[in-house]
């Protein structure tokens, strides 16, 4: 959990295993109590997401845990977590579980788990370690959402708004839908998309293409939510229940515009007591009026109704086709389902594309140029040997494979060339986010009696590569090999 | 970028389409037109084709005249990058299908007029569609257009493309019989239009021509308005008679229902009724739901209290699509006999409350194409709604409308209404 013993690699693993499996697994969701990060309660390791027939949503929860800790309490806790999810099951995975405590947990519907179960599970459905699909490549994405916290609290319009969507995606968006956040969503990626015409570069524009993906990936989730939602209005009320939805948020039409037309009437009076007219310009029927994408919206959900079967796996598919790579390919249960919607994620990816105008650098995939920007070598986080399958691969094989299956992104070259990576090494200011992610203490914690590899030695003294990289390179001491 | 000029850049490409393969004046002139056009029509053809190969894909290419690498180099480009298709993938990057991504049939409009306007476009063929789009709206002396068009091309480049729009029958003109000059008209919309029409409206003041494009677009925008209705507003502006010249030269139509009296109503259409749905759906589909509109309208605009009176349309009609049926009342069972006879719903006496009548559904499409006009205003179902139809009225106004209406305010009040609506949206 949020315990910082966690660490993202075991998190990863389980994100993967299911993401194997053909479901749709995240990591990095908090509850929360205020729309923001003030009062985060806790945060969920994994949530999966499937939707079965009627697209109606089952939830299944993964907490990670390493080191000591109080294993009857964690079950008692896990239970009311599954209770805020509306989870159908709870996994807690562990280096260690004292199993006598099983039957206990399976009581409350927690599922205990050890790594080497983890190991077996992995091995049973042909996960090899060289892979991880989409965003449980932690080396690439918690490394770049490191850097993008960091530089966010910079006082930069563009930053404070990519930090309050990053927040819309983890904290306030995930939990339960509602009309309110999807019109928020769409309000998002409408800036968003304004921000991206205007020049951003380095992190910012990797970042604003990241947000737009995860927001590209939430809304998807929204759409099925939409079409359970609907399947409870009759078929001819669902274009007029949409279009209020749209218009209105969670609200009700009829009281909403009672509301302002009341408000509006008021200022009349108050005006005319005055001796002044009303601008012409103030009319109600103008804060009534619905969004321009009305009809495309209430086409999109139809379409979607329409194949409901292949539907269910939509956020899948749309995750696979913006931060998928081909390699993620070889997990074959992961490639069937995210195909059998892949059409729909393009329709849906087609429909915001059009509507907002988003242009075809935003909205093209991309984990490839986060490679190219953050990834961080796993020898580095990862001992070399271990009854963990990933961590046998080699790390060179391990990055080579996974940037050569990434069509590089419009911007990969530039920036491969640019400040991350220099002469085959990562800029030193990553050193810091190594630290953050203490993927090699966990490591260390999680098999022990393994030696991570030392970090090899710089190619440059490390002045010299201040001197080409930035300040922070003194602070790193040594670079990273990539 | 507009849906409405793409529709006008596709309806011309049509008329080219007829022309020989190397004609000088098409490629000198209104390539531009043909290109962006019949890539409409290509894509068009592709939203009712679902997921398809590409042998498939270039077969309906051809039909339209792209040879393969033009399919290859120029419209699939186009169609993906324009997010209207979709091309599946082997590994090795071949595509190996084609989906279409259209939703709504106005995405595709505004793609064909955007890819006219990155085809750098001549004066002529800007001339071209300016002048089909004005005698769409309605038929127009040559000299007028001309006029028109100089405003927007300059003079030698609308005359010639006047001279282009008549010769490649992208605007269709009736002259002769005393005409003082050839009056021009768009095809597809006033298929009746003749010279006796043409003679009627030549002597027209630009007063009344303003007028009569009023009346026409009221219809238009409320297709199956009673007569009676618009006579009364023409009688307020002392402008009956171009009520009369409009229904006798064919620029509104008439059609009446039959009561079980024996007595009868007229309601109006405009030929775009034909021109934009019977293409679509058929001229027989047409006249069904022209039949069955007018009998909503009446029941609307002339129905009693007493025996039954259709307050919100589109609700009673959302309730005879998902119950089958609806009733008992008086009404049902007297203004429905025209709809009846054409086998559109079936009318059953109630066997407990003597006069009253329920209303069977009988033709499902024809019924929801018809919900489609009284709770969207629009012919094909996808067009906006407003307050109005929230609110189950019927006031009818578009998309471009409402963005004319925002771009007219002062920024600061514009800014002050973003954040109201973001607010009313995201409660």
């Amino acid at each position: 959990m949020s315990d910082s013993s966690a660490g993202p690699l075991l998190e990863a693993r389980a994100q993967r295993l299911f993401l194997a499996q053909g479901s749709f697994a995240e990591r990095g969701v908090s509850p929360t109590a205020t729309a923001d990060r003030r009062m985060l309660a806790t945060d969920i390791d994994v949530l999966v997401s499937e939707y079965v027939s009627g697209f109606h949503l089952t939830r299944r929860h993964v907490e990670c845990k390493s080191g000591k800790f109080a294993l009857l309490d964690r079950i008692l806790w896990l239970n009311g977590v599954r209770t805020l999810l509306r989870a159908d099951s709870s996994y807690l995975i562990a280096e260690d579980v004292d199993l006598e405590a099983t039957e206990f947990a399976r009581s409350l519907d927690v599922e205990l788990f050890t790594t080497k179960h983890l190991d077996a599970w992995e091995k049973s459905i042909g996960i090899s370690g060289d892979v991880w699909p989409c965003r449980s490549d932690y080396l690439t994405f918690d490394a770049a959402r490191s850097v993008w916290r960091k530089a966010s609290d910079k006082d930069d319009e563009v930053w404070r708004f990519l930090r309050a969507a990053l927040a819309f995606v983890e904290i306030e968006s995930w939990l339960t839908f509602r009309y309110r956040l999807l019109n928020k969503l769409l309000r998002l990626i409408t800036q968003l998309s304004h921000y991206y015409h205007t020049v951003l570069e380095d992190d910012r524009e990797l970042c604003a293409r990241y947000v737009f993906s995860a927001l590209l990936v939430r809304f998807a989730q929204y759409l099925l939510a939409i079409c359970e939602d609907s399947s409870r209005v009759l078929p001819t009320e669902i274009e007029k229940y949409l279009t209020n939805r749209l218009t209105f948020g969670d609200q009700g039409p009829g009281l909403a515009m009672d509301f302002t037309k009341a408000t509006v009437e008021w200022v009349r009076r108050a005006l005319t007591a005055n001796g002044m007219k009303m601008p012409t310009e103030i009319d109600t029927a103008r804060l009534h009026a619905p969004p321009e994408y009305t009809p495309e919206f209430v086409q999109l959900v139809r379409r979607l109704v329409d194949q409901s079967q292949d539907a269910r796996y939509l956020p899948l598919a749309v995750e696979r086709m913006q931060f998928g790579s081909q390699s993620d390919d070889v997990l074959v249960r992961y490639k069937a389902a995210a195909n059998s919607a892949e059409s729909l994620a393009a329709l849906v990816r087609a429909f915001i594309s059009r509507t907002f105008k988003v242009s075809s650098n935003l909205a093209a995939p991309v984990r490839g140029d986060l490679i190219a920007a953050y990834h961080i070598s796993s020898n580095s986080v990862t001992p070399a040997a271990s009854t963990n399958i990933a961590n046998k691969v080699p790390p060179t094989g391990w990055q080579k494979q996974a940037s050569s299956h990434h069509s590089p992104g419009p911007r990969a070259a530039s920036r491969t060339g640019a400040s991350r990576v220099v002469d085959g090494t990562v800029g030193p200011a990553r050193k810091d986010d190594l630290a953050d992610n203490q993927a090699a203490a966990e490591q260390q914690r999680m098999f022990p009696g393994t030696t991570p590899e030392p970090a090899p030695a710089p190619k440059e003294p490390a002045g010299k590569a201040g001197s080409t990289q930035g300040n922070a390179s003194a602070e790193s001491g040594a670079k990273l090999k990539e | 970028m507009s849906a409405e000029r793409g529709k006008h850049i596709i309806s011309a490409a049509k008329s080219l389409k007829a022309m020989q393969l190397a004609d000088q004046n098409i490629a000198a002139y209104l390539d531009s037109i043909s290109m962006a056009g019949r890539a409409g029509l290509f894509a068009s053809a592709l939203r009712h084709a679902g997921e398809i190969s590409l042998e498939r894909a270039q077969m309906l290419a051809v039909y339209e005249g792209f040879s393969r690498r033009e399919l290859r180099k120029t419209l699939l480009p186009w169609l993906e990058n324009g997010n209207l298709a979709y091309g599946k993938r082997l590994t090795d990057g071949t595509i190996e299908s084609i989906e279409s991504l259209v939703l709504t049939y106005d995405p595709l409009l505004i793609a064909v007029d955007d890819l006219f306007e990155s085809l750098d476009p001549t004066q002529e063929a800007i001339g071209c569609i300016e002048a089909l789009a004005l005698v769409t709206e309605l038929p127009r002396p040559q000299s007028e257009v001309v006029h028109a068009l100089s405003g927007i091309v300059g003079e030698e480049h609308a005359k010639r493309a006047i001279e282009l729009a008549k010769g490649y029958n992208i605007v269709v003109f009736v002259e002769g019989g005393g005409l003082p000059e050839p009056i021009l008209y768009s095809e597809r919309v006033w298929t009746r239009f003749n010279v006796k029409a043409a003679k009627s409206l030549a002597p027209l003041s630009a007063n009344d021509r303003a007028v009569m494009i009023e009346f026409i677009n009221r219809v238009k925008s409320h297709q199956g308005m009673p007569e009676s209705l618009l006579r009364a507003e023409a009688r307020k502006h002392n402008a009956e008679h171009m009520v009369h010249l409009a229904l006798s030269v064919g620029l509104i139509n008439r059609t009446q229902i039959q009561m079980s009296d024996g007595s009868k109503r007229l309601f109006l259409t405009t030929p775009h009724f034909y021109a934009d749905m019977g293409t679509e759906f058929g001229e027989d589909m047409c006249d069904r739901v022209k039949i069955f509109l007018d009998s909503i309208r009446n029941g609307q605009h002339f129905g009693s209290s007493g025996t039954g009176r259709i307050v919100l349309p589109g609700k009673l009609l959302s309730k005879l699509l998902n119950a089958g049926e609806i009733g008992p009342c008086t009404a049902i069972g007297t203004d429905y006999v025209t709809s009846e006879q054409a086998g559109i719903v079936k009318v059953r006496r109630s066997k407990y409350k003597p006069g009253q009548s329920y209303l069977e559904l009988v033709q499902r499409d024809t019924v929801e194409k018809v919900h489609d006009i009284v709770t969207t205003g629009s012919l094909i179902g996808s067009g906006p709604m407003t307050e109005g139809d929230i609110s189950e009225g019927v006031r009818f106004g578009s998309i471009e409308q409402l963005r004319g209406e925002k771009a007219r305010v002062p920024a600061p009040v514009a800014e002050a209404e973003r954040e109201i609506i973001q607010k009313l949206r995201e409660s």
